[in-house]
């Protein structure tokens, strides 16, 4: 049985719910990809990841 | 990051256009530049930082000198001069070429009198072996190697330990390039980033409003409440009413049982009986009234519009054009079949004229749709004439019926009240008391009548505003959907701020962990001091010492710590080049290959060092250019490298002094002069290959 290394820095980002863990994943990539620029004006892209990851559909 | 080449035209000592630099790539990828002091080495090293990213070392004169002095001389008053970097490098197997160049004309007392702003271009080879041309230089050369990481790429042998002992700024700067080599800036940037959504966030749910809900409901309540009390009162009244008319019914049947009254009380009984049809067919008649009136009050106005439409058809009529008399579709019948209705032909030929009077038929001919709209129309409005006499008939004849039966009620009134007043003033005290009775109960019925008329009145009231009250509660609940919604974006972003925070510190722990261990490990190798590396949360070094069980900090000497940066820079390298292998791997900089480019990398160290720091450090770099001077290089140095060398160039000082002093480099078993006698005024550098074996 595999078992959970609580130093892991990965296992906080891998935590359920999964609309957050979708949250860190697709920001994480987002900044990576805008890391280049000094200000990435990425703020709105944010808020359509939260609000896509976060809807009304169950 | 492969560097492939690199070409200087009139840049700092090297004029006109030196041959490329070609750098060796895969197994023997360490290129090295031998040159003595003033040939250019910092020029090189700053040649790759000005044009990738517009820097140059600290100390590097360089703003008015970047054009060669005898491209200036050389050049005729009012000419254009130009210098120019050119790299080639390969990045994730695509080649690339980034020319930075800047321009300025010679004024006419030999200087320059203008210069412009540099311009930089970046182009990539596409497969088809086109070249294509970047708009954004800055931001794919930070994408290749980001402007932070710069500084451990491209570094100054004899400077190196600014790693260790930076000033404020430094210190900052190179604990931002190391962590977003190592991933961990992308932490931080998504930590920032979703720390201002969280304020949008936050705004939106004040926009979205503290739903009113829990107000609804309790107006609700207070109206569900008033109407229950509402319909209390008028149960009351009702069983008033109820009573009430119980009892006046009882004291009317012992006034009718009293001798001297009797009568009186028996007529009074019909009246009431006769008040009560009359009361009914006025209202009867009043509601066939305002039916009419709803129904068929229109009529009365339709007079005159009923009069001039009749008139004008009449117009139409006399006229000749209603009806028609003649159909359209008949005329162009008989001219179809070019025959009168006279037998008469009406071919074109030969009865032109008999046929232009025939389609003259067709300009008389009326439409056949108007004609048959205009024949119904005109029953209608002759039907609506009728029927407007018919309405003044019933109305008059309902008026005189409400007139009738008003007279009729008010006949039996005045009777009643007659009757009312005998049997109030009847010299019987028992009939006297009876009467008094009668009228309180009278009067007890219109007050129950009023007390039901009001409650009535109130529950239609308290209806309405229990109807609003739940469209609002409606429009609340989705305004609460849109509220709970907003809330759980906004946990959700906390959440995510806390579990990246949580994973952060984790990250860096492992991190320092990890690279104290490297560096100390490069450190123990190179040097043989006791004192061991540690790097401090904001990734600073520093040497300790144990003394006496505890670790103090040592004043290490220059030569100290060049060797920890260098082992610093090594280490960093290779846990960046580790971490992006492994799979906890975060999304980061696509850097997998890592060029260095030194000058004088063994700074001041001693010869059991530098060799240490030869073999030690360009073996984590996958291609290595150093700029040396002889004593840097020879000895130690050329034996620990000299396996894994690829290219070799010489920068050959040529100098206007007389007596050239005696610099030379020994290669393979050659001699090659590093300064030579300048054959003309001027002091540059040329560029030259070794190309012997």
């Amino acid at each position: 049985m595999e078992t959970i290394d609580p130093q892991d820095p990965i296992e906080p980002l891998m935590r359920e719910p999964s609309e957050v863990r979708s949250i860190i994943q697709r920001v994480l990539k987002l900044e990576a990809e805008r890391l280049f620029q000094e200000r990435p004006h990425i703020n709105d892209d944010i808020l359509r990841i939260i609000k896509e990851a976060v809807n009304d559909s169950p | 990051m492969i560097l492939l080449e690199l070409q200087l035209h009139n840049f700092r000592q090297f004029y006109g256009s030196s041959p490329a630099i070609k750098f060796a790539t895969g197994s023997n990828s360490i290129n090295v530049l031998f040159g003595s002091n003033g040939a250019g080495k910092t020029a090189i090293l700053n040649s790759f930082t000005w044009a990738m990213y517009d820097s140059v070392s600290k100390g590097f004169l360089f703003e008015d000198q970047i054009i060669n002095k005898r491209a200036v001389r050389e050049a005729a008053p009012g000419s254009t001069l130009e210098a120019s970097v050119q790299i080639k490098f390969e990045h994730l197997g695509r080649i690339h070429l980034l020319k930075k160049t800047v321009q300025a004309i010679k004024g006419m007392d030999a200087e320059l009198v203008a210069k412009g702003e540099p311009q930089t271009t970046l182009m990539w080879a596409d497969t088809d072996g086109k070249w294509k041309s970047e708009t954004s230089t800055a931001d794919v050369i930070g994408r290749i190697l980001p402007r932070d990481l710069h500084t451990y790429f491209f570094f100054d042998g004899e400077r190196i330990e600014r790693i260790v002992q930076p000033s404020g700024d430094d210190q900052a700067d190179i604990a931002n390039a190391t962590k977003k080599l190592l991933g961990l800036e992308v932490i931080e940037r998504a930590v920032r980033h979703l720390g201002a959504a969280k304020k949008t966030l936050e705004k939106e749910l004040e926009q979205v409003g503290d739903a009113a809900t829990k107000e609804i409901l309790h107006r609700k309540a207070d109206i569900e409440a008033k109407l229950a009390k509402t319909d209390e009162r008028s149960g009351q009244a009702e069983r008033n009413l109820a009573g009430q008319r119980e009892r006046a019914h009882e004291l009317k049947v012992r006034l009718s049982k009293l001798d001297e009254v009797r009568a009186d009380q028996q007529r009074r009984d019909q009246l009431e009986l006769d008040r009560d049809r009359a009361t009914e067919r006025l209202t009867n008649a009043k509601q066939q009234q305002n039916e009419l009136l709803s129904s068929q009050g229109y009529k009365a106005f339709l007079d005159g519009a009923s009069q001039s439409f009749l008139q004008l058809i009449e117009s139409l009529r006399e006229k000749g054009e209603l009806p028609a008399g003649i159909k359209r579709q008949f005329v162009d019948d008989l001219l179809e079949k070019d025959l009168c209705i006279c037998e008469r032909p009406l071919d074109m030929a030969s009865a032109h004229t008999a046929r232009c009077a025939v389609e003259s038929w067709k300009a008389k001919a009326g439409l056949a749709q108007v004609e048959e709209k205009a024949i119904r129309m005109g029953g209608e409005v002759r039907r609506i004439s009728i029927d407007q006499d018919a309405f003044w008939e019933q109305s008059d004849a309902l008026q005189r019926r409400v007139s009738t039966d008003r007279e009729e009620l008010s006949r039996v009134q005045t009777e009643l009240e007659d009757i009312h007043i005998r049997l109030k003033h009847s010299p019987q005290e028992g009939v006297k008391e009876l009467e008094a009775q009668l009228v309180l109960a009278g009067e007890a019925i219109e007050q129950a009548n009023q007390d039901i008329g009001s409650a009535k009145y109130e529950r239609k009231g308290l209806e309405h505003d229990l109807e609003k009250c739940l469209s609002d509660l409606r429009k609340c609940e989705q305004s609460e959907a849109k509220q709970r919604l907003a809330k759980r974006r906004l946990e959700a972003t906390l959440d995510a701020i806390a579990r990246l925070c949580e994973s952060r510190v984790l990250y860096e722990a492992r991190f320092r962990r990890t690279l104290t261990e490297k560096v100390r490990s490069l450190f123990a190798k190179i040097s043989y001091t006791p004192y061991v590396p540690e790097i401090t949360e904001t990734y600073s070094l520093r040497l300790l010492e144990s003394a006496g069980g505890s670790a103090l900090p040592v004043a290490a000497s220059q030569g100290e710590n060049q060797i920890l940066s260098l082992a610093f820079i090594g280490a960093v390298i290779d846990v960046a080049r580790d971490f992006t292998k492994s799979k906890e791997k975060l999304p980061g900089p696509e850097v997998s290959t890592y060029p260095i480019v030194m000058d004088s990398p063994f700074g001041s160290l001693g010869s059991a060092y530098r060799t240490q720091v030869a073999e030690k450090i360009t073996a984590l770099a996958d291609q290595v250019v150093m700029m040396v001077t002889p004593t840097q290089w020879a000895g130690e140095v050329a034996t620990a490298l000299s396996g894994r060398v690829g290219k070799r160039y010489l920068l050959e000082y040529c100098t206007t002094k007389d007596d050239v002093p005696s610099e030379s480099i020994e290669i393979d078993g050659h001699a090659h002069s590093l300064v030579v006698k300048s054959p003309n005024e001027f002091e540059y550098t040329i560029i030259r290959e070794v190309e012997h074996d």
